[in-house]
């Protein structure tokens, strides 16, 4: 017989969704264990769904439905994770909360950790002992987030408590996914993102994409977001709520971020949002410093294809060799830009969110086949390459706010054998986005040199 | 606010003449979207309307001219877009993931191609491909039916569901190869005998199997021509 408690607590699935049998169901509804409840509900003339908390009246469609011959709405917000009829219900497990096996030493990473990392990774622990608190992690583009996080999942699984780790991208999911499996071999582990293979819906340690939260429902004790100022986690509204609904009313809740917006700058500075700052790289290197290069004309002659001079100028005075990465702003600044660049680069690839070869060429790219990569905002956080220059062409453009900048500036020096690189942006006028960053790295250095 | 069906993407309304005197009509679909619309344009092959060089008949075709059971079943079949991976996404959205509503964006467009086709044809009775009762169920809805309904609703022509398709043979068309289709057993069965011309509409033609079978069911029960109408081909 199947862990039903460890397969359904904690979570919301329509009918299909269900990995039960008929039977089963209707066993589990008798004994009091399993519970459906109205998947959309309906005040009067508002609807809410009630699994993606839509109240967007717009985002409901009719729909004559031919398992109830009746018309009625369906939920289209929510629909990229299957259909949410009117007519459906969502199942909810009242039975026994799930038994996690006891693990005296869960955590087999043989690293250390850097006395800033120390410092931070304890007060996630506390957190986590304390539950019902939340705390946000600041900590720079490089400081070594996962590693810092070991401590406190550790403390959690020795509680018996269920973990999520959530992240805006897919890409970091299985990223993540088999340095976790590595570092707590004995505990169960899922990874869940759009056509995952690693689903096994009795993780304890659940990693996935916020989108992937949907199916969950008061069921984490420890809730880990990672980047939160991140797209797409920070514009939309639904995310935040999945995110909420999955954890427990009393859970302990940890964001993580190199860059926090303003918002959740004020909320620390008026003490309403406890905060630990990680101000200094896991290498103890401080983070690159962004040059500004004033280019007149430069939108002009990316688009006709003109080498700016100041990248050419860039070019030919560089002495060490690095990889080079190279930001532009929109998606059909890539091809002109590339034309202009095989000049000096005549190995070189470009690479944008839709490109069906994306995966292969940033691996190639990280196997060093090529030396110089054109992109959009698409690789701005969470890839690592060990020795780069990164240069923004256009960095006044509106894509690239001061989280953006921030981010890019961080991709430069992440390895402990080249902990430096430049970064240069290249504008036709400054902008108060590149202003801050430049000041939010200063800030940062500081801070990492006390 | 208006949302295009396709894209998701927020419509801004340009002010024309039109809807500066009229009330705005709702907008179900974004200028980027009508771009990429691939329309079913001549020339055509004569039979099945699949998009090519010139109006003559098609290899495909010419099989299945050629073929003992299935030579004259079909008349010929017309559609209104071709199969693009627009379209591949569009069919994904609205039949596999089963958001019913996006098929009004290209309503007028099935109409217009629809009058155009089966011009002066009134008496033609249309007859959706039916789906499995288990199908059906999963979908909450027939995409043939849809179509069929809408065309009735906008035309003289009727809708008559004769043909109806027993629960043995379930496997999704669009899962097997051509081969695999052409060996497949027919799987309709003919409820009620059909004694005016046909119009089968469905969604998409691809290898013609799914309409010949159908075609052929409808023929043997004693309907003297049968035609065949889909989104896209």
């Amino acid at each position: 017989m199947p862990n039903y408690p460890q397969l359904l607590a904690g979570k919301q699935l329509l009918l299909d969704e269900l990995p039960l049998t008929e039977a089963e169901i209707s066993t589990l509804q008798e004994t009091n264990q399993l519970q459906f409840k109205e998947a959309i509900s309906k005040k009067t003339f508002h609807y809410q769904c009630k699994r993606c908390g839509n109240t967007k009246q717009h985002l409901f469609a009719t729909i004559p439905c031919a398992r109830c011959n009746q018309t009625h709405h369906y939920c289209r917000n929510c629909i990229t994770t299957g259909r949410v009829l009117f007519c459906e219900t969502l199942s909810v497990w009242i039975g026994q909360a799930p038994d996690w096996p006891h693990q005296e030493q869960p955590c087999h990473w043989e690293g250390t950790l850097t006395k800033a990392q120390r410092q931070a990774a304890e007060k996630l622990q506390a957190v986590v002992r304390a539950a019902n608190q939340e705390i946000l992690c600041w900590a720079v583009c490089g400081a070594g987030k996962t590693e810092m996080l070991f401590p406190a999942i550790t403390t959690a699984i020795h509680e018996q408590m269920r973990i999520c780790l959530a992240t805006p991208r897919a890409d970091v999911v299985r990223e993540l996914y088999p340095r976790l499996k590595q570092a707590f071999p004995h505990t169960e582990i899922e990874a869940l993102y759009g056509g995952t293979e690693d689903a096994t819906g009795i993780g304890q340690l659940v990693i996935a994409t916020t989108h992937q939260l949907i199916r969950y429902s008061e069921a984490f004790d420890v809730m880990i977001i990672d980047e939160i100022d991140a797209f797409p986690y920070h514009h939309d509204k639904t995310l935040h709520y999945f995110a909420h609904k999955a954890a427990k009313k009393d859970a302990a809740n940890i964001y993580l971020t190199a860059t926090p917006r303003p918002k959740e700058r004020r909320k620390i500075e008026m003490n309403k949002l406890p905060a630990v700052f990680v101000p200094i790289r896991f290498h103890g290197h401080p983070l690159p410093v962004p040059k500004l290069m004033l280019e007149w004309n430069l939108r002009r002659k990316l688009q006709n294809a003109q080498l700016p001079k100041k990248l050419k100028r860039y070019v030919e005075t560089r002495t060490i060799y690095r990889q080079l990465l190279i930001f532009v702003s929109t998606i059909n600044l890539l091809e002109p830009v590339a034309s202009c660049c095989r000049v000096f680069f005549p190995k070189l690839e470009t690479v944008y969110a839709e490109d069906p070869d994306r995966k292969e060429k940033v691996e190639a790219f990280r196997a060093k086949e090529y030396d110089l990569l054109i992109t959009t905002t698409i690789l701005e956080r969470g890839v690592t390459f060990p020795s780069i220059d990164v240069v923004i062409l256009d960095a006044g453009h509106t894509v690239f706010d001061e989280a953006a900048l921030v981010q890019i500036a961080g991709r430069a020096g992440r390895s402990p054998k080249d902990p430096t690189g430049d970064v240069l942006f290249i504008h036709q006028g400054k902008t108060e986005a590149m202003v801050q960053a430049i000041r939010q790295i200063n800030q940062m250095n500081k801070k990492g040199r006390e | 606010m208006n949302i295009c069906y396709l894209c998701d993407q927020s419509i801004v309304p340009t002010i024309t003449w039109e809807n500066f005197f009229h009330l705005p009509i709702k907008q179900t679909l974004c200028e980027d979207c009508k771009d990429k619309l691939p329309l079913l344009i001549s020339p055509f092959c004569r039979r099945c309307g699949r998009k090519q060089e010139a109006e003559t008949l098609c290899t495909d075709c010419a099989k299945w001219e050629s073929h003992p059971d299935y030579e004259d079943v079909l008349k010929w079949n017309r559609a209104v877009f071709t199969y693009s991976p627009f379209m591949q996404d569009f069919i994904t959205k609205w039949k596999f993931r089963g958001d019913y509503i996006v098929i009004d964006a290209l309503f007028s467009y099935l109409l217009s191609a629809f009058r155009h086709a089966f011009d002066g044809m009134s008496h033609a009775t249309l007859v959706p491909i039916p789906l499995t009762k288990e199908r059906q169920h999963q979908r909450a809805f027939n995409q043939a039916d849809v179509l069929a309904k809408q065309i009735e609703k906008r035309t003289n022509h009727a809708v008559m569901p004769v043909l109806s398709r027993p629960s043995v043979t379930s496997s999704k068309q669009s899962k097997k190869s051509r081969k695999e289709r052409m060996e497949t057993a027919n799987p309709f069965s003919l409820d009620q005998p059909l004694q005016t011309p046909a119009i089968l509409v469905d969604d998409i033609y691809t290898t013609g199997m799914t309409i010949h079978h159908a075609a052929k069911t409808l023929k043997d029960g004693g309907c003297p021509e049968v035609y065949s109408f889909t989104l896209i081909r």
